[in-house]
């Protein structure tokens, strides 16, 4: 497993565990961030900057901090 | 929930609701005539946007709501949502949904139809559709959800007047309630809200001032909805207890917690949904200019020189253009006043006229107007093309140094053209302390008026040096109040979560619509006054009325800041309209004392005055936008800061430069 922060460019991993508080935890399972989802990492900013994803179809910017929050599994 | 009769009433009131940038405004626009709500950053129409139309014998009240994913409490736009439809006011639902993004927007969708109000789909974008060459199944999609669904391209108006149609003839049905057979939860969390529900509608006397519909309500108390709790806690607390124990028990069995959980299985039957109802193409592999664009703004290195040049260079363009139609007018000027003294005689009444009221006029219109157009269509050029989101990505690290995140960048760069949309804007940051922190580093961004006062007087008598040197003071200031701010506050930090949408051609219509609205604005609340108090000035000067109160300003005005004793009073007009400090000030030297400007103050006299006007108060608009934003106490906070910091920066610059040259 590894965090979405570490994940490179244009990879994609399924998601098993989100480990970050309540709110923020609400806020991604609405945006099906859920254990399940595929996310296929696009980008991320400069300087450890936020990361852009493509999940259920649209991008999603996300903070470095969360980023390193949300844990899943390759798939190659 | 009741049912309110229909037969009678003519008015019909919709909501259009759905995800952020899908087209609600444009569709808004379409239906009402209406140009105000129109954008493309994340959550932008974030003042009620309402408009009438009267359609076939039949009066619409229609309300644009802001874009938002769910309907939970993440952020004050999904509150204040939810409670505008679960009101009295709305009778119908038009639901906007992306065609060409269907998993994410369905999500909202079925919250929506928890909410058990009558409700359209509209499948919007459906030109990107074909393009993309997505097969949509709209009558499968009507068959689930048992909803009418009807296609839409809004830009190209398509669809549009049959959402009206549709409602007009569920109307005359006696509007169907859709209802939420095509999806239950799994057979444990499905349980679970069956037995909240039961106690729910044990209790409808002790609820009734509850008007979500028992099933929304269950789910959401299940959820940890802290306000709906909130609420229940104080009605019923044994409601609030028992949904505790069953979702212990979900989160126990799922080993998730009960978000997770729910979201995860309304996603999973949406997937299923889709499935059913859309087929999708191949997709194209060739990159767009779209694509390429998108590269380029997000690149590590060319994406910061494109954020400066683009920032930068609107700056440059605002004042080319600014500068040569600004003196156009003062040409004007100066070659009607000959001819008007002549024409009426140099009397009192031509003297509060001309030096007053129409320099008033002038002043306002050359010094300001001319700079605040073309900042106002570089920003709607930026706002409408999808950039903003783009400055949000990159400058998220940064806006973190000063206590916020990314999103921040939008406000405070709006703020560059005026603090009061800029202001407005702090709505975008979901929390409290986001929003107030965000609202009052926009307070010090220098508007598009304070800019004019710092050409007009600094660039011009000093040089564009000391432009510069102020705008740095501003950014250290910025810099300093973020990280102040940050300390002070005991919330934690909010991370970054936005949606980025794809590029697109701004539409010169939007552009020139929304700017032709924005200066329309700013025109008939400024101009008045600025004539208004052009006469008064004249006025109060002829009768000796200004030495009383600069006498009682004199201690700040000529003792600490070293300005001449007359200034005190233009600072004080200069709450209401930042730019009017500069305008009275040409209008008392060049026209009223007929000397240069030059020759009334001295260059560390100007430098000082300009600084002041560049920090020290919102101008009143601003205060009254910040005010509705939040509140009175924090308002009069973030006024007696910067009014102290102000004096207290300009005096130590005066101090510093008598010292350093010993006085001269
Ligand atoms: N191609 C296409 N673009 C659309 C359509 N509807 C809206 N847009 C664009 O989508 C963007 C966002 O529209 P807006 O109405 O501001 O979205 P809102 O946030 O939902 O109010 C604008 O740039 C529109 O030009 C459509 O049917 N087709
Ligand atoms: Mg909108």
């Amino acid at each position: 497993m590894i965090t979405l922060d570490l994940l490179q460019n244009n990879k994609e991993f399924i998601v098993r565990r989100v480990h970050a508080g309540w709110r923020a935890k609400t806020r991604l399972a609405n945006l099906g961030i859920v254990p399940g989802t595929k996310v296929k990492k696009l980008r991320s900013a400069p300087l450890f900057g936020p990361v852009q994803v493509k999940v259920k179809g649209s991008d999603l910017v996300i903070g470095r901090g969360l980023a390193r929050k949300i844990l899943g599994e390759l798939v190659t | 929930m009741t049912y309110k009769d229909l037969t009678e009433r003519k008015t019909l009131n919709i909501a259009l609701a759905g995800n952020a940038n899908i087209g609600k405004s444009v569709i808004f626009n379409q239906l009402t005539g209406m140009n105000q709500c129109i954008g493309n950053w994340p959550g932008k129409t974030v003042a009620k946007c309402e408009g009438r139309v009267t359609f076939l014998n039949y009066d619409f009240n229609i309300v644009d709501l802001p874009g938002i994913y769910s309907l939970s409490t993440y952020s004050i736009e999904e509150i204040i949502s939810r409670e505008f439809l679960i009101g009295e006011k709305v009778d119908l639902i038009i639901n906007v949904i992306d065609g060409t993004n269907l998993e994410r927007n369905l999500f909202f969708t079925v919250q929506l139809i928890g909410l058990k109000l009558p409700m359209i789909l509209a499948v919007n974008q459906l030109d990107l559709v074909r393009k993309r060459k997505i097969k949509i199944n709209l009558d499968k999609l009507e068959k689930i959800f048992k909803i009418p669904v009807i296609p839409v391209i809004a830009v190209h108006g398509r669809g549009v007047h049959e959402l009206l149609e549709k409602t007009i003839e569920m109307f005359e049905n006696k509007f169907q309630i859709p209802n939420e057979d095509f999806f239950k939860f799994g057979k444990e969390v499905e349980n679970g809200i069956q037995k909240l529900i039961e106690e729910i509608n044990n209790y409808t006397d002790e609820l009734k001032d509850i008007k979500y519909p028992s099933r929304f309500l269950a789910i959401k108390i299940l959820e940890k909805d802290d306000e709906l709790i909130g609420k229940i806690k104080k009605l019923k607390p044994e409601i609030v207890d028992i949904a505790a124990e069953i979702r212990e028990e979900l989160e126990e069995l799922h080993g998730e917690d009960i978000n997770t959980i729910i979201s995860a299985e309304i996603y999973n039957r949406i997937h299923e949904i889709i499935n059913q109802s859309v087929v999708y193409g191949e997709k194209q592999k060739k990159a767009t200019w779209a694509d390429k664009l998108d590269h380029l703004t997000t690149h590590s290195i060319f994406g910061y020189v494109l954020l400066f040049i683009i920032l930068f260079g609107a700056y440059w363009v605002v004042f080319i253009v600014g500068d040569i139609v600004g003196g156009w007018l003062d040409e004007i000027y100066e070659f009607f006043t000959p001819i008007v003294f002549n024409i009426f005689g140099d009397n009192i009444g031509t003297n509060i006229f001309w030096n007053g009221a129409m320099a008033g006029l002038f002043g306002g219109v050359g010094g300001v107007l001319v700079y605040v157009i073309p900042f106002f269509i570089v920003i709607e050029i930026l706002q409408d093309s999808g950039y903003l989101p783009r400055a949000a990505f990159m400058m998220d690290k940064f806006m973190h140094q000063v206590g916020v995140h990314g999103k921040a960048i939008i406000p405070l760069i709006l703020g560059f053209g005026c603090n009061v949309p800029g202001c407005t804007a702090c709505k975008i940051m979901e929390t409290e302390r986001e929003k107030k922190i965000t609202a009052f580093l926009t307070t010090l961004v220098p508007c598009a008026a304070v800019m004019a006062v710092i050409m007009g007087l600094v660039a011009k008598h000093l040089g564009f040096i000391y432009v510069l040197i102020l705008y740095g003071i501003d950014f250290a200031v910025i810099i300093l109040f973020g990280k102040l701010a940050t300390k002070f506050s005991h919330e934690p930090q909010t991370e970054l979560i936005m949606e980025m949408h794809e590029f697109r051609k701004p539409n010169t219509s939007v552009i020139l619509k929304q700017t032709w609205f924005r200066s329309k604005e700013f025109v008939y609340k400024a101009m008045p006054l600025i004539i208004i108090i052009g006469m008064l000035m004249e006025i109060m000067l002829m009768f000796n009325l200004l030495e009383p109160i600069n006498v009682l300003l004199q201690p700040i005005t000529v003792l600490w800041l070293g300005l001449p004793v007359i200034t005190g009073i233009f600072l004080i007009y200069g709450i209401l309209r930042k730019e009017l400090t500069l305008v009275l000030l040409e209008i008392l030297a060049v026209d009223i004392l007929g000397i240069a400007l030059s020759e009334f103050m001295t260059p560390i006299q100007m430098f000082v005055f300009a600084l002041i006007t560049m920090l020290y108060i919102p101008c009143a608009a601003t205060i009254i936008v910040l005010k509705n934003e939040t509140g009175w106490k924090f308002t009069l906070k973030v006024t007696f800061i910067e009014v102290g910091f102000a004096l207290l920066l300009g005096g130590i610059v005066n101090w510093g430069y008598i010292f350093i040259t010993g006085g001269g």
